[in-house]
């Protein structure tokens, strides 16, 4: 009771002091001296002029970037939260019966002004100041630790547990509605705040969790403006391993924030609930193509096992590998795969599909990797028709007389390592029992079911051609067909991921040995000269052109 | 037997007439009692008897089965009398122990032993390493003195003398002194009769022999020495004889001046270049077919090269280059350097100076022929690394302004400043690689592919600037033309069909296999479809492939280009699947009339010619020799023992029972020291307490002593004193 008549005495009479510092930013020690009254001799009306600071501040910071209005604000900051400590310990933030009118007007009074606070603190957090302000980072800390304090003094019991949805959902809201930072082009967000805060939500369960589910709450209330950014904020969030495991025990060893949380967090199903919601809803928004590349890429690894029931995007998956992308096809595939390896999915003619994705193009793509570790595990059973392997077969090595010198080198491996699986396609380089005279390639290239192209009884000519390949490294590996197939098989790791850049490096680092050989013809000229082309086909007296019908 | 061991022992001593009444008469006279005269026997029995109760002091080994063995040349069974004497054995080696730690305790500093300080002694090296560092010491320390001396042999004998300074005349001085000095520290050794010698003894004894034997050498050689001497004192007076005799005219020579002048004459001709059979002239038709067999020679180099032996070189190359007109440059360079020395062409030290200089020059190939000249490496220090530069900056800026006489001369000097010149390309090369990530090349690029390719022997299999730049070529081909028709940029598909070309041009010979050049050459027909109008100008400029702009022209290059392709690789049967694919975009072209429309039909001609002659074969890669399953027959062991070892590995098998040994002999050893060590502890502690005993004995007998005077004394006061009261 003491308190509260000295704050009334307080209020009635407001100290000399404070009207000369109203109008501008109060310094350090004045807001220390402040807010120490407050706690002390309950001067409760000086909070409503402490959180009027943050506007200067604020105003303050958008402008320019000033250290010491920055260190104002820290200490503000810090100020108000204990000063709003002490409230809660003092009981005076939580209505009561027990408390007679009076004290129940300045208890009002006192939440309303903690709300303000809290929305003061959610405003800053989402304004674009002019630097990447710590201050904002500390607003954070606080308003976290708020989370705190109001599950200890708000909660109905003692023994009961409670976490502040609606003070964190604020808390999310602010953060994924705000106008810091901007969506980069791979599609992660450079928010130095939310990313501050995604480190705390690998970090701690609780926060993990309800997370998901304010976000989901905010996407049902249609109360998140840019979807982009909010794409981006799950995309940052996700690309790294979540703090989740699927053993309920695991799960309660992770640190949670709060100090008892409810239990009902850590069933795994209602985390794994949240965040499928929260998927099926992102992607069902209308996502750019590099944003639906970038949410393939992570789908097998960071969301798959996150879900309740994966098979929902089964429809989400088999609709991407049927679009003519070949990019997403690829990158679908690999999920896809997850699914029908875990969870069961039947998906028809698999095959003639995997087939259809043979195009020039796979070659030049960026994820060819990819696909050939995919093919290579999918074509190891034994089991597979001899037809369709040599289809797959045939049809890599048409690719491969027009791919580039990279896709190449993945080729060769693997066309030995089928015919190493699969020896009854052998034929297709050693078929002496066919009479020349009357043979016809029998191949049929545009035929779409891999079980009808008759590529058995056709023959690899593309290979010999590429024994005669511009790359000398190529060319002797594409000699092992002539030669006994001794090895077991090739490992492909080490063909997969070449590429031009690392091509021309082993070349450039090779040893200076022997003197680079010059050429012994002679031309008189490099180019045509641009009087010569006039003249045109006139036999020229017999000067030589290094690049005919080139002029400089 | 009942009772108590100690009962059980009075019964066995009485039993053997150790105790109790001795005199007494047994009825049973077989049992016989001690005597006097078997004394001896006593302690024998004794000893029996302890055996017997002591039961745990024996240990014997029991076998699982019988096994007899022989022991003491009896047939024994194992175990059963192997029963080893703990106390008996445990009481000798205390014993021995003893003695040994007395005779080291009695020997303790009174004792020393010969330092070996002769060089690498106590150096840790190896038997063999020593006796090659003292060779080589040896050695040196001889050869040092032969610079002065001229007569080595003896030399090398007085060093050693030198080096022992123990000896003379085979007799040793200070030896005796000190090895008798030993002798007084080692009363031990000294003192031994008939004791076996000592190492020191052993060296010693060597040491004199060897004295011994040199001084005998000495002494024949100085005896030959003297009657040297004496022959030299005698020649003296022989030589001033002869003096005598020669003594009226010049000794050796009474040539005259103009003589003297005609022989050093006739002695220079010797030196002259004699008269050869001049060169016939060869006719016009050796010179050809000299000059056909220096040509097949470097072609068969070439293609040797072109199938990939790293070996061939192209080292003929640098003849068919022309030697004469080398030699002739050189010559005149060398007149040239000796007539204007003081004409300097300053040196362009980077590429913007050299541009700046061959612009304001007249004749700018005299100024670089004028430049190479004036800087030949051989000419003064640091113009190599000049000359080195040089190339760099003259291929850099003809790929900004090819000049076809510039471009002769680079031809040139790439053959002496091969590598570095490569050094500079593969710079070159990471730059234009950036360029074509960034899908910008520069004009300079397209002429540096041609360029290399003029320069360089394009139809090498292996080649340090071919291979990358083609691989770099191949690049463009693969990146410029995109796969999505809309996004086409026909500055690109300009530049891509330049390196088609140079590609080709690079291919001539080898005519490799380019898949990137096939499928570019069919998207760009593809990227071409939008193209009209009819023109034959095939001619492209360089620079109209950097404009944005799609021309016939394109069309036309396009047309010669398959054209060429396709005669470049008729011989590869997958060319059938790459005319499958151009017929129905050539057909469209013709029939929309684009471009050169009889080139095109030309070209339609020869592709369904081509496609009509290839014929498909089944393949016969594999057609080697059936290559055999290998079978392994697995090596069964009879009578298999997991704890033997069974390795066939000699070597290993010693290794590891070595290994074993060693480990064994370890152990041994350690307990040894361990025990000794003990042991030692032990006797210094006992000896340590009995030192003190001894003290305190001594000190309280004094002290009892001086008591008992005193008392004496106490007790005389107090007589004197009662006696005076």
């Amino acid at each position: 009771m003491a308190p509260k008549r000295k704050s009334n005495s307080k209020v009635a009479k407001p100290a000399p002091k404070k009207s000369k510092s109203d109008t501008s930013l109060w310094t350090l020690d004045h807001i220390k001296q402040v807010s120490q009254d407050v706690i002390e001799k309950s001067s409760y009306n000086d909070i409503v002029k402490l959180i009027d600071q943050y506007s200067y501040i604020k105003s303050a910071l958008i402008q320019t970037e000033d250290s010491s209005v920055e260190s104002i604000g820290r200490q503000l900051t810090i100020n108000m939260y204990q000063i709003f400590q002490h409230l809660f310990q003092a009981g005076l933030l939580r209505p009561s019966k027990k408390f007679d009118d009076k004290k129940m007007i300045l208890v009002k009074w006192l939440v309303d002004k903690y709300d303000r606070f809290k929305k003061i603190m959610y405003q800053f957090l989402s304004t674009s100041l002019s630097f990447k302000s710590s201050l904002q980072l500390d607003i954070l800390d606080v308003s976290l630790n708020v989370l705190r304090l109001e599950n200890q003094y708000l909660k109905s019991s003692k023994d009961d547990l409670y976490f502040p949805t609606s003070t964190y959902k604020a808390i999310v809201k602010s953060l994924v509605c705000s106008e810091v930072g901007t969506v980069l082009s791979d599609n992660t967000i450079d928010d130095f705040i939310m990313l501050e805060f995604q480190e705390k939500l690998h970090k701690y369960y609780d926060l993990q969790f309800y997370f998901f589910q304010c976000l989901n709450e905010l996407v049902e209330q249609d109360e998140i403006p840019d979807q982009n950014r909010l794409f981006s904020i799950f995309y940052t969030l996700v690309k790294i391993p979540l703090a989740f495991e699927e053993n309920p025990k695991e799960l309660r060893a992770i640190k949670t924030f709060i100090s008892k949380p409810p239990t009902t967090i850590f069933k795994p199903s209602h985390f794994k609930k949240a965040f499928q919601t929260l998927v099926i809803s992102i992607l069902s928004f209308k996502l750019t193509s590099s944003q639906y590349k970038c949410i393939l890429l992570i789908l097998n690894k960071r969301i798959l096992p996150y879900l309740a029931q994966p098979s929902r995007l089964m429809d989400f998956l088999t609709d991407s590998y049927d679009t003519s992308d070949l990019i997403i096809q690829i990158l679908a595939l690999n999920s896809l795969y997850e699914l029908m390896k875990q969870y069961n999915l039947e998906y028809p003619d698999f095959y003639t599909k995997l087939y259809s994705l043979l195009t020039p193009e796979l070659l030049f793509n960026r994820y060819r990797s990819r696909f050939f570790r995919l093919s290579d595990l999918f074509l190891s059973s034994t089991h597979l028709s001899s037809n369709l392997v040599a289809s797959f077969i045939k049809k890599l090595a048409r690719l491969s007389i027009t791919g580039p010198a990279p896709g190449v080198v993945i080729i060769i491996p693997f066309i030995y390592n089928l015919f190493k699986r699969h020896p009854s396609c052998m034929i297709m380089i050693q078929n002496p029992s066919q009479d020349p005279d009357t043979y016809e390639d029998p191949y049929d290239n545009n035929e779409l079911d891999p079980l009808k192209t008759n590529a058995i009884n056709s023959s690899l000519w593309e290979l010999e051609a590429l024994m005669n390949h511009y790359h000398p490294n190529i060319s002797t590996l594409a000699k092992i067909f002539t030669e006994p197939f001794r090895k077991p098989n090739y490992n492909l790791e080490d063909f997969l991921d070449w590429s031009f850049k690392s091509l021309i490096e082993s070349e450039i680092n090779r040893k200076y040995r022997s003197m680079a050989a010059l050429e012994f013809d002679s031309f008189d000229q490099l180019f045509d000269h641009v009087t010569g082309t006039s003249e045109g086909s006139e036999p020229e007296s017999k000067t030589t052109v290094y690049l005919e019908g080139w002029t400089i | 037997m009942a009772g108590s061991q100690l009962k059980k022992l009075k019964a066995e001593l009485k039993s053997k007439g150790l105790v109790g009444q001795t005199n007494t008469k047994s009825r049973n006279k077989r049992n016989k009692a001690p005597s006097e005269s078997r004394k001896s026997d006593k302690e024998e029995i004794l000893q029996g008897i302890r055996s017997k109760f002591n039961v745990f002091d024996a240990r014997i080994n029991r076998v699982k089965r019988d096994v007899t063995i022989i022991e003491n040349g009896k047939f024994v069974k194992m175990g059963e009398s192997e029963k080893s004497n703990p106390t008996k054995s445990n009481s000798f080696m205390n014993k021995n122990l003893k003695i040994a730690y007395d005779l080291h305790k009695s020997q303790k500093g009174k004792n020393s032993r010969l330092v070996d300080r002769r060089f690498g002694e106590n150096s840790g090296l190896s038997q063999e390493e020593r006796m090659l560092q003292r060779f080589v010491k040896e050695r040196e320390s001889s050869s040092k003195r032969n610079k002065f001396s001229i007569e080595s042999d003896e030399d090398s004998d007085d060093d050693d003398e030198a080096e022992f300074m123990l000896s003379h005349d085979g007799k040793t001085l200070a030896h005796d002194e000190e090895f008798g000095m030993d002798m007084e520290e080692e009363p031990t050794q000294a003192l031994a009769p008939g004791h076996r010698k000592t190492k020191a003894e052993v060296m010693k004894e060597i040491i004199a022999k060897s004295k011994f034997h040199k001084a005998e050498r000495q002494k024949v050689f100085r005896q030959t020495q003297n009657e040297i001497d004496t022959l030299d004192d005698q020649f003296q007076d022989i030589f001033q004889e002869a003096g005598k005799a020669t003594k009226n005219g010049p000794q050796f020579s009474d040539k005259k001046q103009e003589d003297i002048l005609y022989d050093e004459r006739v002695r220079g001709l010797v030196f002259d270049k004699r008269a050869v059979p001049a060169d016939r002239t060869k006719t016009q038709e050796e010179l050809e077919t000299q000059h056909n067999e220096r040509l097949r020679k470097i072609e068969d180099e070439r293609a040797k090269r072109m199938e990939g032996e790293r070996d061939a070189e192209g080292d003929d190359l640098d003849q068919f280059w022309g030697s004469e007109s080398d030699e002739e440059s050189s010559e005149k360079a060398e007149e040239l350097d000796r007539d204007d020395e003081d004409e300097d062409v300053s040196f362009p030290l980077t590429l913007e100076e050299f541009s700046d200089a061959i612009e304001v020059e007249e004749d700018p190939i005299e100024y670089v022929n004028k430049i190479i000249k004036t800087y030949k490496p051989h000419l003064k220090e640091g113009n190599k690394d000049r000359m080195n530069k040089f190339v760099a900056i003259l291929f850099k800026y003809v790929t900004k302004k090819p000049d076809d006489e510039l471009i002769k001369i680079l031809k040139k000097l790439s053959e002496s400043y091969n590598e570095e010149l490569v050094g500079f390309l593969r710079a070159e090369m990471q730059e234009i690689q950036v360029r074509i990530g960034a899908q910008a090349l520069e004009k300079s690029d397209l002429v540096y592919f041609a360029l290399c390719g003029l320069i360089f022997s394009s139809s090498d299999k292996y080649h340090l600037i071919i291979i990358p730049n083609l691989i770099l070529m191949n690049e463009i081909l693969s990146t410029f033309i995109p796969q999505d028709m809309s996004r086409i940029e026909f500055k690109h598909v300009g530049q891509c069909l330049f390196i088609i070309d140079t590609v080709l041009q690079y291919q001539r010979l080898s005519k490799r296999f380019e898949p990137e050049v096939n499928n570019s050459l069919i998207k760009i027909l593809k990227a071409c479809a939008s193209i009209n109008g009819t023109s034959t100008e095939s001619v492209l400029s360089l620079d109209e492939l950097f404009v944005e702009e799609p021309k016939v022209s394109y069309v036309n290059k396009t047309y010669e280009l398959i054209d060429r392709m396709s005669g470049l690789y008729k011989e590869y049967s997958s060319l059938k699947n790459f005319i499958e694919q151009l017929m129905p975009l050539l057909s469209r072209f013709q029939a929309k009339k684009v471009g050169n429309t009889h080139k095109l039909q030309a070209v339609i001609d020869k592709l369904n010619k081509l496609s009509h002659n290839i014929k498909l074969t089944p393949l016969v890669l594999q057609a080697h020799r059936k290559i055999a399953i290998k079978t392994l027959q697995p090596k069964f062991e009879e009578n298999f023992n997991p704890g033997k070892s069974y390795d066939l590995d000699l070597n290993k098998q010693e290794v590891n029972k070595m290994r074993a040994q060693l480990k064994k002999e370890k152990k041994e050893t350690l307990k040894d020291i361990r025990k000794q060590n003990a042991f030692e502890t032990n006797e210094r502690l006992s000896e340590k307490i009995k030192m003190y005993d001894e003290y305190h004995s001594k000190m309280s007998k004094i002290v009892n002593s001086i008591s008992t005077i005193e008392g004496k004394e106490k007790n005389d006061y107090e007589k004197e004193k009662k006696r005076r009261k």
